[in-house]
């Protein structure tokens, strides 16, 4: 099928601001949208600029804005998009550096700043610590994390004040070890989600559950973070 | 591995979050009741053609209305004005002018307050 | 600075969020607009006690079909954000409901109509009776 792609091109060493190029090529729906957009690279434009490694939506590293919604390149078949003309950009909130690459810097940043290790000092047992069934279940859902930043710039509090707020991914990530037994630290994690650039920025816009690519319930998450801080850790 | 020191400074609890969340939800289930009730009696139940001054203090001779009336006022300008601050807080990054434009909203908000207030309190004065 | 925000509220209109940013948009639209007008409405009504003619003054001024048109349209914002927050209230507080979110959004916009349409009919059937006599 004939397949337009609309790309936001920018070049910081020729261009002043971004703009649009249009690529038509012969697509097979079956294909993903990845293979499209390396099509182009490879037969029209070899300044195409993107990132993308493991291909099937594990790495994280191909996401970007799909008909104006985020996505995983990687993961969206052309079919399920489904127009002639599939518009693609960098994702928004996070600085432009070329094309569809964008600095992951700040979103590194604000990463590092949940402390995204586990905290427990105790003696090791002989083997593994252990976890029932139910206690995995509490934060199972958030371990499913790539951190490929759809959720994170798909969030208008984030776009409005990225210097200022942690961003859904980050909250995620300390979800998955504020709700982990084998973690002595919930005070503190939970004292960091508290402050004026952690949980309270949230809206409940629920963008970040849209276009999150793994299906975390992210919104949902947030939710039992700002319980946890106010109504005290629910009952194991 | 070696006991680990976390590696972010330790930061005073900001209890004012938690407070403006459970405020702004328990706030909004009291308002629901006081503002649609409200609204239903001045524009469903009485046609708001028939408001006058003759009206309001009827309602007023009743200490429940002027207590309800209270209500509404207070927690409603409280709710909104939170409101407002919490928008301010999403669009003005400026460190200077969120400071300066959160004690506006405050001092706009407790004045409107204390007006409406002393209204209430004081009641329908016949000229 | 204030360009990024506002940038982002060009954002807003640009991103194909689907019902949780319309709704989240409307919220937001609607408490500044009721907050405007709360704010407007607590001076006129002060003036039962600081100067009664004013008040008379104020009231003559909204039985105007005007206002009472625009009146229909504070309803309609009033309530909206009335039903919008008793759903985030809900989900906030009983996560157990989580899974009914299609069904919840579904369920705000039937309890907007069920509770606006008739109060517009109603105050709608005033103001035209008003202006005819």
């Amino acid at each position: 099928m004939e397949l337009t792609l609309r790309i936001r091109r920018f070049n910081p060493e020729t261009d002043t601001k971004p703009h649009w190029e249009e690529y038509t090529i012969d697509a097979d729906p079956d294909q993903k949208l990845l293979d499209a957009l390396l099509y182009v690279k490879d037969h029209l434009d070899g300044t195409l600029t993107l990132r993308k490694s493991c291909a099937q939506g594990i790495c994280g590293s191909d996401a970007m804005r799909i008909n104006g919604q985020n996505g995983l390149a990687c993961r969206v078949l052309i079919k399920q998009v489904n127009t002639p003309v599939i518009s693609i950009e960098p994702l928004y909130g996070l600085p432009l550096i070329k094309d569809l690459v964008v600095d992951m810097e700040p979103f590194w940043k604000w990463y590092r700043a949940i402390m995204p290790w586990l905290v427990n000092d105790e003696p090791a047992p002989e083997k593994e610590r252990l976890q029932s069934a139910e206690q995995l279940a509490r934060y199972d859902d958030s371990t499913k994390c790539i951190l490929c930043a759809a959720c994170t710039t798909s969030c208008p509090p984030f776009w409005a004040n990225g210097n200022n707020y942690v961003g859904p991914a980050s909250i995620v990530q300390a979800h998955r070890f504020i709700f982990d037994s084998r973690d002595r630290a919930t005070a503190e994690r939970l004292n960091i989600m508290g402050q004026a650039f952690g949980v309270w920025k949230c809206r409940t816009v629920y963008n970040c559950t849209e276009a999150c690519p793994r299906g975390i319930r992210i919104t949902e998450h947030i939710g039992e973070v700002k319980r946890a801080i106010s109504l005290g850790m629910p009952k194991e | 591995m070696a006991a680990t020191q976390p590696a972010v400074r330790p930061m005073p609890r900001n209890t004012w979050g938690t407070v403006s969340w459970l405020f702004m939800r328990i706030s909004a289930l009291a308002l629901i009741v006081l503002t649609l009730g409200h609204f239903a009696i001045q524009h469903v139940f009485n046609d708001v053609h028939n408001l006058d001054l003759a009206f309001v203090a009827a309602r007023w001779s009743n200490l429940g209305w002027r207590i309800y009336d209270a209500l509404l006022l207070g927690l409603g300008l409280a709710h909104g004005f939170n409101g407002l601050r919490i928008v301010l807080d999403d669009y003005v990054t400026s460190h200077t002018w969120n400071r300066v434009l959160c004690w506006v909203i405050l001092i706009v908000g407790t004045a409107l307050t204390i007006i409406g207030m002393v209204a209430i309190i004081g009641g329908v004065r016949r000229t | 600075m204030v360009s990024e925000g506002l940038r982002s509220v060009i954002e807003v209109a640009r991103y194909r969020g689907r019902f949780g940013q319309l709704q989240w948009a409307l919220h937001r639209l609607s408490g500044l607009g009721v907050v405007l007008f709360l704010s407007l409405h607590v001076i006129d009504t002060a003036t039962v006690y600081f100067a009664p003619s004013a008040y008379t003054f104020f009231v003559s001024l909204y039985k105007n079909p005007f206002f009472g048109l625009l009146e229909i349209g504070l309803a309609a914002a009033v309530i909206y954000h009335a039903m919008n927050g008793l759903r985030l209230v809900i989900m906030d507080f009983w996560p157990a409901l989580w899974e009914k979110q299609p069904q919840a959004r579904f369920l705000v916009w039937i309890s907007f109509a069920v509770l606006w349409v008739p109060t517009a009919a109603v105050m709608f059937r005033n103001i035209v009776l008003h202006v005819i006599k």
